[in-house]
C-alpha cells in the first residue's frame, strides 16, 4: 500500500497508516520502491563493488560526498565526524594522506546520515558506488570538494561522457535534494523534468518525503538561517530578533 | 458509569469552534449534551497528525487530518463518491483538464457550478478548522452596519456593542494574545481597563521591515487617495494581529516556539484548537459525549414545528459500509456544521414534503449568500534580507484600511503580512526554489534574469557552497502578503444539493454556485493599488504571477493597463443561514435561533449576514458563547 | 546541617562557600543521634570506565575496563555533576560511550537520592524506610514554594499543612508525607489524561526542587506571579545554578518528579518503596463539600530527576520506573508478557482493553470515590512503545545485584536524556582554539536551544503515558518539551522586544507561581 510510488498525478502521494512506526514502514517502502524503480544503467550488477552502508569507511566517504555536494560542513551533517589523522600543528605541507580506517564517521542521536546512506544505496547501489569512487579518487586532493563538483559539471549530451556519468550526475542531485529537503526526487524524474518542462510548463515535480525525521533534518531553511517549517528548536520570541550568523547554522 | 439519557438536554451537530464552545458552556451548567461529529474522534495525542503532516508531500491545510487526501491504491485524489464524510481539498481547485480539476466530481467533493470556483475548504476533525492560523480579530463597528452606513448589503441585527462582553469571553476562552492599545482602530473600543488574556506575540523581522518601509516618510495624498478613506492618509500602521496563540503559559499549554506551522497544525498546541475545549467539555459536571464518525442526515420536525429528533448514519472506515443508523432526541438542537454542511443538512431534511424546501427555510435563504474572503496573494523579492520562515505564519497586518467612506463604492480589504517567505506561493517553497537551483529549473522564476523570467529552464544548476549561498541569498529575501477582500452577500452565491452526485453514504453532495460581484472586483483593484504602493516602498521586485488558465483569474483595467488578478480561498465560509430580525429574509434571529423552529439553533459563520474583512473565528466564538447563554436562559430557564 | 548547601536558614548564595575549604562533602555521614544526614554531593563521582580524561592520551582500547558495579558505589553519594567520557567501552563511538556514562551517573543519582535518610545503607533498607529526597531539608514540594499568596519563604520554614489534613498530621506528629493535589497531580502534562491502575485507583504525581533551585527563586523574586511580572524581572534571564565537580562540591539545581501508586492491600507493599501519606484531593468548583484528606500508603512507580550542571546547561534528564509497570509493546506482540503489571492486564482482549487510550471522561476525581476512578470497571492498559536499549537493560541488571534483596531491585533506569551537542550553548561564531572548557549559557540559543538531545525521545510509562512514540515534537522528549518552558515575565512597554527573554531554563515550575498578578 504505502510502498507504491505513483506514476500519475503531479504530486506524489504519501499514505501513512495510523499504527505504523517509522522504521518498519520505511523498510517495506524501500523494498517496494526499489522493485518499482525504473532501472537505469546505474543498477547494472556488472558495476558492482558493493557499497556497504554499515561500513565505517564507506560512511566516511558518504559524508565527504554529501558535504561536497551540499556545501555544508561534514561536522554538521554528521556530528562527531573526524578525519584521521587530525591536522598537525603547525600543519605539514603536503598534509598526510587521510586514513579512512581511522577516521570517525561520527555518532549523533538523530543519525539521519545513516538513513540517507541506506536509502540511496538500496535504490542505486552502482550509482552510489560511482560517486563514492569519485570521493576516493580525490580523497587527498588539495581541494577535494572542488574536484568532486567539477567532475559532475558537464552537459548531458557532452561527447566524452557515458550514460553512467550522466546518471551519476543526476543521482548526485537527488542526494543533495535529500539532504536539503528530506525528500527523494528520483534521478530519472529530475532528468525528465528538464526534458518535459519546456513542453509543459505546468508539470509539477514528483517526490516523496523520506521520513518525518528526514523532513525535520532538512537543510534548505537552515541555510536560510531559519528552520524546517513545523520543526523549530528555538525559543519564544526568536523571530523578533535578527538571526544568528549563517555560520552558526551551517 | 452514568447511563446516557434517552433525551438529551441539547444535541449538537459538529464539534468545531461553535459546537465545542457551546457544549462546554452547557456542560459547565450541568446540562447533558451529545455531540455528533461526522469525522473521526479526537486521539489522546497528536502523534498521528504530526506523522501524517511531516510525511505529506503536499503540505496543504488538510494534510495532517483524515480523511485521506490521496487514494492509497491509484495515487490520485480520493474519489469523493466513495468517502463517507468527505471534504474539499485545495488540491482540487486546478484548471479544467488537469490533475485536481475543480469541475471534476471524481476529484472535487463540492460540485462546483461556477461561474467561479469557491476556493475554501474545511476539515473533518474537531470540526472543520483545526488547521486555522489562529487569528482572532474583532469586527469593527461599521462592519455590522453596511446598509445604514454605506448603503450596501444589509445590517446585522446586532451591533458591535452587543458583542463587547462576548468578545471578551471568547478571548479568554481561546486564550488571545494582543496589546489592547494597538487594537483600538476603526472604532474598535474596549471597556476601561480591559486587557487581553496574554501580551501580544512579538512581531517578526519581516513585519519590522514592512512597517519601516511603508512608514519611513509620511505618505503623500497622491499616493493614498485611491483608498478613499475620506481624510488624508499619511501613515498606514502595521499592527500586531491578535491571535489564539500563547505568548505565555495559558491553561496548561505552552507558549509559542515559532514552529512556523500554525496552518495546518501546531506541533506543541500553543495555538488553540477546538480539541482543547472538547476536552474541557467532556470533563464538566454535565454529561457531554462525543459520537465520532456519526453523520447527521435528517432533521425531523415534529408537532408545533419543533424539532423532534435528528437521524444519523455511522461508519467505521472512511470508505467502508455504513455500520448503523440511529437518532438522537433532545430538548434543543444546535447545528454547528460549517456554512456548507449546515445548509446541506437543512436542505436534505424534507420531512416527507412537510419541509420541502428544507428545515428552517421558509425564508428560502438557507444556502444562499455564500461568502468567503477572496484572498489576493502577491509576492516578491526584497533587496534587503528580511529573514522570513521564522516565527508564527503571520504576526502582523494592516487593518486600518478595512473601513471608510470608500465602502459605498468598493469592497474593503485587510492585509496579511506573511512570515513564511514563498511557502504559500510558487507551489511551495523551500522545495520549489531548491529544486530549481539544483536541477536547473525555473518554477520559482528566480533562476533566470528578468528578461527570461518565465523561461521553464533555469540558468544555474549548483552544488556545494555555491548552492548554499544562493539559497540563503534567495530565501532570506522572499516576501509575500495577502489581501482579504470583503465579499458581497449575493443570493445567487449558494449551496444547494446535487441531484447527480452522492458521497460514500449515499447522501447528496453540496453543489456550489459562486461568483465575484463588481463591488468585490473594485475591492481587488484597490488592493492591487495598495500592493503597488507597498511594493514600491519596500523596493520589492514583484514575482506575482497568474497562470493563463487559472480558474480564479479575472482581468481588470487598472491605470490604463490590463492586469491579471486572481484569488484563493481564505478558509472563511460564511453567510448561508443569515441572521436577521425579519423571518421573511433571514434564517435565524439575533441569538442564532431559527425563526421557524423554536428549539433549533444554527451557529457558526453560516449566520453572518455580511463577511467584513476580519477572520470569522473570534466572532463565531463570541456568538457561540452568547447563544449558549441564551439557550440556558430560555430553553432551560436558569 | 553539615554541608554548605544547608548551612543556614535563609537565602545564602550558594557561591559563598567561605569557611568550608578543607571540608570534603561526603555522603557517608555517621549515623547522627540527632538530625538525619542531609544530602551532600560528591564532587569526584566515579566514571563508568577507567578511560583517561585527557582526550589526547586515551587508554588503548584493550585496557579500557568498566568501573565495577559493586557495593562500593552505594556510598558514593549524589554526583555534583556528571563524569563522562566520549571514549570508553565502545571505542570511538562517542555517543554510545557518553550514553553509558550518563546512565551510570543516573544510577548513582538514583541510589543517592533514595538512600535512607537516617544514614543507613540502601541495600539494608526496608520498603518503607524514608529516603533522603523525602526529607524537607533536602527537597521541597512545588506547592510549598509557590504559595497561594505568592509570598516568599525560607528553606527551613515548617511544612504548610492544608487545614483539612491538620488533625491527622498532628496525630502523626508530622511523620507523614503530605500531598496537596492539584490538576497536575492526577492529569498528565498538558491535560493529556489520568492514569488508572489495576485496582482502579488514580496514579498520583508530585514535583519537588532542591535548595539550590529554591534559593534562586527566592533571590530573584520568582515565587509569585507579581514577582515574575515585576519590572525588575523584565530583564532577568533565568539561569539556575549549575553543579560542578570541584571542591567543596555543589550539585546546583536538581528537580524531581515522582509518580505514586495507591497501595491499599498489604501484600502489594512488599514490592514498592512506600511512604505513609496524607493525600488531599484536588479542590474543584463542581464539589460543594471540602476535599477529603485521605491517609494512604503510596508506592513509588516513577522517578524523574532533572539536574543542571556546568557541562550540561540544558540539564541532564534521568528517568526510572518500577519494573512491573507495563510490558514493552514488542513483548506484547510476541506474547511474551511477564505479568502481573501495575498498568496492564495480560490476556485482555484489545477491543476490551484498548491499549494506550485515555480513560473515559470525566477525569476529575470525585470526592465520594476517594482516589478510585469514577468508572469502577476501567483500567488503563498501557504498553511501553519505545523499548529500553540492551545496554541499559544490562546496566540495570548489574545495579540490581548490588542493592541486595530490597525493593530497590524493582526499579529500573529507562534512559538518560542529555544534550549531545556540547558546544551548542555557546553558539557564537566561535573559532577560538582551544575552545573555552565550559560554554557559557547563550540565552539567544540559536539554532538549537536543546543541543541535540540524546536519545531523541524519552517517556516514562507513568508520567508521559499518552505521548510515547518517535514522532518529532509530538512524542515525549524531556528536553524538546522542557525547552519550550517560559516564565510569567512580562516585557514592559519601554523594553525592546528583541531584548526580552522569558525562557525559564527548562523548568515549568515558574509558570506555577501563584498570587495576584500585576497584569
Amino acid at each position: 500500500m504505502s510502498g507504491v510510488l505513483p506514476h500519475r498525478g503531479p504530486i506524489a502521494p504519501n499514505t501513512i497508516e495510523d499504527e505504523l512506526i517509522g522504521a518498519l514502514t520505511r523498510r517495506t517502502v524501500l523494498a517496494g520502491a526499489a522493485a518499482a524503480t525504473v532501472g537505469g544503467t546505474l543498477d547494472t550488477p556488472a558495476h558492482a563493488r558493493s557499497v556497504d552502508p554499515n561500513s565505517r569507511e564507506d560512511m566516511v566517504l558518504f559524508v565527504l560526498l554529501s558535504s561536497a555536494l551540499t556545501g555544508i560542513a561534514p561536522s554538521k551533517l554528521a556530528p562527531g565526524f573526524t578525519l584521521a589523522p587530525p591536522p598537525a600543528n603547525p600543519p605539514t605541507v603536503p598534509p598526510p594522506p587521510i586514513d579512512l580506517s581511522k577516521s570517525v564517521p561520527g555518532s549523533d542521536p538523530v543519525n539521519v546520515k545513516q538513513e540517507y546512506f541506506t536509502w540511496a544505496n538500496e535504490k542505486y547501489p552502482s550509482g552510489l558506488e560511482y560517486l563514492l569512487q569519485l570521493v576516493r579518487k580525490n580523497l587527498n586532493a588539495s581541494n577535494r570538494d572542488k574536484e568532486i563538483l567539477d567532475a559532475l559539471k558537464f552537459d548531458d549530451d557532452a561527447k566524452n561522457k557515458t550514460p553512467s556519468d550522466v546518471d551519476a550526475k543526476y543521482l548526485a542531485r537527488s542526494i543533495v535534494l535529500m539532504w536539503y529537503l528530506g525528500a527523494w526526487y528520483e534521478p530519472t524524474e529530475l532528468k525528465a523534468l528538464r526534458r518535459d518542462l519546456p513542453k509543459d510548463p505546468t508539470r509539477v515535480a514528483k517526490f516523496q518525503v523520506v521520513s518525518p525525521k528526514a523532513y525535520t533534518q532538512a537543510w534548505a531553511l537552515r541555510v536560510a538561517q531559519a528552520h524546517p517549517m513545523g520543526f523549530s528548536e528555538m525559543q519564544f520570541g526568536y523571530w523578533t530578533r535578527q538571526p544568528n550568523p549563517l555560520a552558526d547554522f551551517t | 458509569m452514568a447511563a446516557e439519557p434517552k433525551v438529551w438536554d441539547v444535541a449538537i451537530v459538529g464539534s468545531g469552534f461553535a459546537g465545542a464552545l457551546i457544549a462546554n458552556e452547557l456542560g459547565k451548567s450541568r446540562k447533558n449534551v451529545i455531540i455528533l461529529e461526522a469525522g473521526a474522534g479526537v486521539a489522546p495525542n497528536i502523534n498521528a497528525y504530526m506523522r501524517r503532516f511531516y510525511s505529506a508531500s503536499a503540505k496543504v491545510p488538510e494534510s495532517p487530518y483524515t480523511p485521506e487526501i490521496f487514494d492509497p491504491i491509484d495515487g490520485g485524489l480520493s474519489d469523493p463518491n466513495k468517502v463517507n464524510a468527505g471534504r474539499p481539498t485545495v488540491l482540487s481547485l486546478n484548471p479544467k483538464g488537469r490533475f485536481g480539476d475543480w469541475t471534476d466530481p471524481k476529484q472535487a467533493y463540492l460540485i462546483q457550478k461556477g461561474p467561479r470556483p469557491f476556493a475554501s475548504t474545511f476539515d473533518r476533525i474537531a470540526g472543520g478548522t483545526s488547521h486555522w492560523l489562529g487569528t482572532c480579530l474583532r469586527f469593527v463597528p461599521n462592519d455590522f452596519k453596511m446598509k445604514s452606513r454605506y448603503g450596501q448589503f444589509v445590517d446585522w441585527p446586532i451591533e458591535y456593542k452587543d458583542l463587547i462582553s462576548s468578545y471578551a469571553d471568547a478571548e479568554a476562552e481561546l486564550g488571545v494574545s494582543a496589546n489592547v492599545d494597538e487594537q483600538k482602530y476603526c472604532g474598535i473600543d474596549f471597556p476601561p481597563g480591559y486587557t487581553y488574556p496574554m501580551p501580544k506575540i512579538p512581531n517578526s523581522t519581516t513585519d519590522q521591515h514592512v512597517d519601516a518601509s511603508l512608514n519611513r516618510d509620511p505618505l503623500k495624498n497622491e499616493e493614498t487617495a485611491f483608498l478613499g478613506m475620506g481624510d488624508p492618509v499619511t501613515k498606514i500602521p502595521v499592527r500586531g494581529v491578535p491571535a489564539a496563540r500563547n505568548s505565555e503559559p495559558y491553561r496548561n499549554r505552552r507558549a509559542c516556539a515559532g514552529n512556523t506551522n500554525c496552518i495546518p497544525i501546531c506541533p506543541i498546541q500553543a495555538k488553540y484548537d477546538p480539541t482543547i475545549t472538547l476536552n474541557d467539555a467532556m470533563n464538566t459536571p454535565g454529561i457531554v459525549k462525543l459520537r465520532e464518525r456519526t453523520v447527521a442526515c435528517d432533521i425531523v420536525v415534529g408537532e408545533n414545528g419543533l424539532i423532534s429528533e435528528i437521524k444519523y448514519i455511522r461508519y467505521k472506515t472512511e470508505t467502508g459500509q455504513r455500520t448503523e443508523a440511529g437518532s438522537v432526541k433532545a430538548r434543543a438542537y444546535v447545528i454547528a456544521a460549517n456554512a456548507i454542511e449546515t445548509p446541506r443538512l437543512l436542505l436534505m431534511s424534507t420531512n416527507n414534503g412537510r419541509t420541502a424546501r428544507g428545515v428552517a427555510n421558509t425564508s428560502d435563504m438557507v444556502g444562499r449568500n455564500l461568502m468567503d474572503h477572496p484572498y489576493y496573494v502577491v509576492w516578491g523579492m526584497s533587496p534587503e534580507q528580511i529573514y522570513p520562515y521564522r516565527g508564527p505564519l503571520i504576526t502582523s497586518g494592516i487593518g486600518d484600511l478595512c473601513d471608510g467612506p470608500f465602502r459605498r463604492e468598493r469592497a474593503a480589504f485587510r492585509v496579511d503580512i506573511g512570515n513564511e517567505g514563498w511557502n504559500f506561493v510558487v507551489g511551495g517553497d523551500p522545495n520549489v526554489t531548491t529544486l530549481d537551483f539544483v536541477n536547473g529549473l525555473n518554477k520559482s522564476r528566480l533562476n533566470a534574469p528578468r528578461e527570461r523570467r518565465d523561461s521553464p529552464l533555469g540558468d544555474d544548476a549548483l552544488l556545494g557552497k555555491q548552492l548554499a549561498d544562493k539559497l540563503n541569498e534567495k530565501f532570506t529575501r522572499q516576501f509575500r502578503c495577502g489581501f482579504l477582500i470583503e465579499q458581497t452577500p449575493d443570493r445567487d452565491n449558494r449551496v444547494t444539493l446535487s441531484s447527480d452526485y452522492k458521497d460514500g453514504l449515499g447522501l447528496p453532495r453540496p453543489q456550489i454556485s459562486y461568483n465575484l460581484s463588481d463591488y468585490n472586483r473594485r475591492g481587488f483593484v484597490a488592493a492591487y493599488r495598495m500592493k503597488e504602493l507597498l511594493f514600491k516602498k519596500m523596493g520589492l521586485d514583484e514575482f506575482t504571477r497568474v497562470e493563463d488558465d487559472d480558474p480564479t483569474r479575472f482581468d481588470e483595467e487598472i491605470d490604463g493597463k490590463s492586469v491579471r488578478l486572481n484569488y484563493i480561498g481564505a478558509g472563511h465560509i460564511m453567510g448561508t443561514c443569515r441572521m436577521g430580525n425579519d423571518p421573511k429574509s433571514s434564517v435565524v434571529d439575533r441569538f442564532q435561533r431559527s425563526h421557524d423552529h423554536k428549539n433549533l439553533y444554527l451557529v457558526g459563520s453560516s449566520t453572518f449576514p455580511t463577511g467584513a474583512t476580519a477572520n470569522p473565528t473570534l466572532t463565531i466564538a463570541a456568538l457561540s458563547l452568547r447563544t449558549a447563554q441564551h439557550i440556558l436562559d430560555t430553553d432551560f430557564r436558569r | 546541617m553539615r554541608t554548605k548547601c544547608s548551612l543556614a536558614v535563609g537565602a545564602i548564595s550558594i557561591l559563598a562557600i567561605v569557611g568550608l575549604s578543607g571540608w570534603t562533602a561526603s555522603a557517608q555521614a555517621p549515623a547522627a543521634a540527632t538530625a538525619p544526614a542531609t544530602l551532600a554531593c560528591d564532587h569526584d563521582p566515579p566514571p563508568d570506565t577507567n578511560q583517561t580524561k585527557a582526550p589526547a592520551d586515551p587508554l588503548p582500547q584493550e585496557q579500557v575496563k568498566a568501573t565495577p558495579i559493586d557495593a562500593s558505589l552505594l556510598t558514593k553519594g549524589l554526583p555534583c555533576a556528571e563524569n563522562v567520557n566520549p571514549r570508553g567501552l565502545f571505542g570511538d563511538n562517542g555517543l554510545a560511550n557518553l550514553q553509558r556514562g550518563f546512565d551510570f551517573y543516573s544510577w548513582l543519582t538514583f541510589l543517592a537520592l533514595n538512600a535512607p535518610a537516617d544514614g543507613t545503607r540502601i541495600d539494608q533498607a526496608q520498603p518503607n524506610t524514608p529516603t533522603k529526597w523525602e526529607q524537607p531539608s533536602n527537597f521541597k514540594q512545588l506547592l510549598d514554594v509557590m504559595l497561594p499568596d505568592g509570598r516568599s519563604s525560607s528553606w527551613g520554614d515548617k511544612k504548610i499543612v492544608p487545614p483539612e489534613c491538620l488533625d491527622q498530621y498532628n496525630k502523626l506528629n508530622g511523620k507523614v508525607m503530605v500531598i496537596e493535589m492539584i490538576e497536575e497531580s492526577f492529569n498528565e502534562p498538558f491535560k493529556t489524561g489520568p492514569l488508572i491502575d489495576q485496582q482502579g485507583n488514580y496514579a498520583i504525581f508530585d514535583i519537588l526542587m532542591n535548595k539550590s533551585m529554591f534559593d534562586y527563586i527566592q533571590q530573584h523574586n520568582l515565587q509569585s506571579k507579581a514577582g515574575q511580572q515585576s519590572k525588575e524581572n523584565a530583564s532577568l534571564k533565568v539561569d539556575f545554578p549549575a553543579g560542578a565537580n570541584r571542591p567543596p562540591g555543589d550539585p546546583g539545581a536538581v528537580m524531581i518528579k515522582v509518580s505514586w501508586k495507591v497501595l491499599d492491600s498489604p501484600a502489594e507493599r512488599q514490592n514498592f518503596h512506600t511512604v505513609d501519606a496524607l493525600v488531599l484531593m484536588p479542590r474543584h468548583p463542581n464539589e460543594a463539600a471540602k476535599p477529603p484528606c485521605l491517609r494512604k500508603t503510596l508506592g513509588l512507580i516513577g522517578f524523574h530527576v532533572g539536574h543542571k550542571t556546568e557541562g550540561r546547561r540544558q540539564w541532564i534528564w534521568t528517568s526510572f520506573e518500577h519494573v512491573k509497570n507495563v510490558p514493552e509493546q514488542q513483548e506484547v506482540d510476541n506474547k511474551q508478557e511477564q505479568g502481573p503489571y501495575n498498568f496492564y492486564k495480560v490476556g485482555c482482549d484489545p477491543t476490551q482493553c484498548r491499549v494506550n487510550q485515555t480513560p473515559p471522561t470525566p477525569w476529575e476525581p470525585v470526592f465520594k470515590n476517594g482516589l478510585r476512578f469514577h468508572d469502577s470497571a476501567f483500567r488503563s492498559q498501557i504498553t511501553r512503545v519505545v523499548p529500553l536499549t540492551d545496554e541499559t537493560k544490562d546496566m540495570n541488571e548489574r545495579f540490581h545485584k548490588i542493592v541486595g534483596n530490597t525493593v530497590w531491585k524493582n526499579y529500573m533506569l529507562l534512559s538518560t536524556q542529555w544534550p549531545s551537542d556540547f558546544r551548542c550553548a555557546a553558539k557564537k561564531d566561535d573559532t577560538s582554539r582551544p575552545p573555552p572548557p565550559v560554554p557559557a549559557t547563550d540565552f539567544k540559543k540559536e539554532p538549537d536551544m536543546n543541543c541535540a538531545p540524546a536519545p531523541t525521545y524519552l517517556a516514562n510509562s507513568t508520567l508521559e503515558t499518552y505521548s510515547q512514540g518517535t514522532d518529532p515534537l509530538a512524542s515525549s522528549s524531556c528536553m524538546a518539551c522542557h525547552g519550550n518552558a517560559v516564565s510569567q515575565q512580562v516585557r514592559p512597554p519601554d523594553m525592546q522586544a528583541e531584548d526580552f527573554f522569558n525562557q525559564s531554563d527548562f523548568t515549568f515550575m515558574l509558570e506555577k507561581a501563584r498570587g495576584k498578578g500585576t497584569r
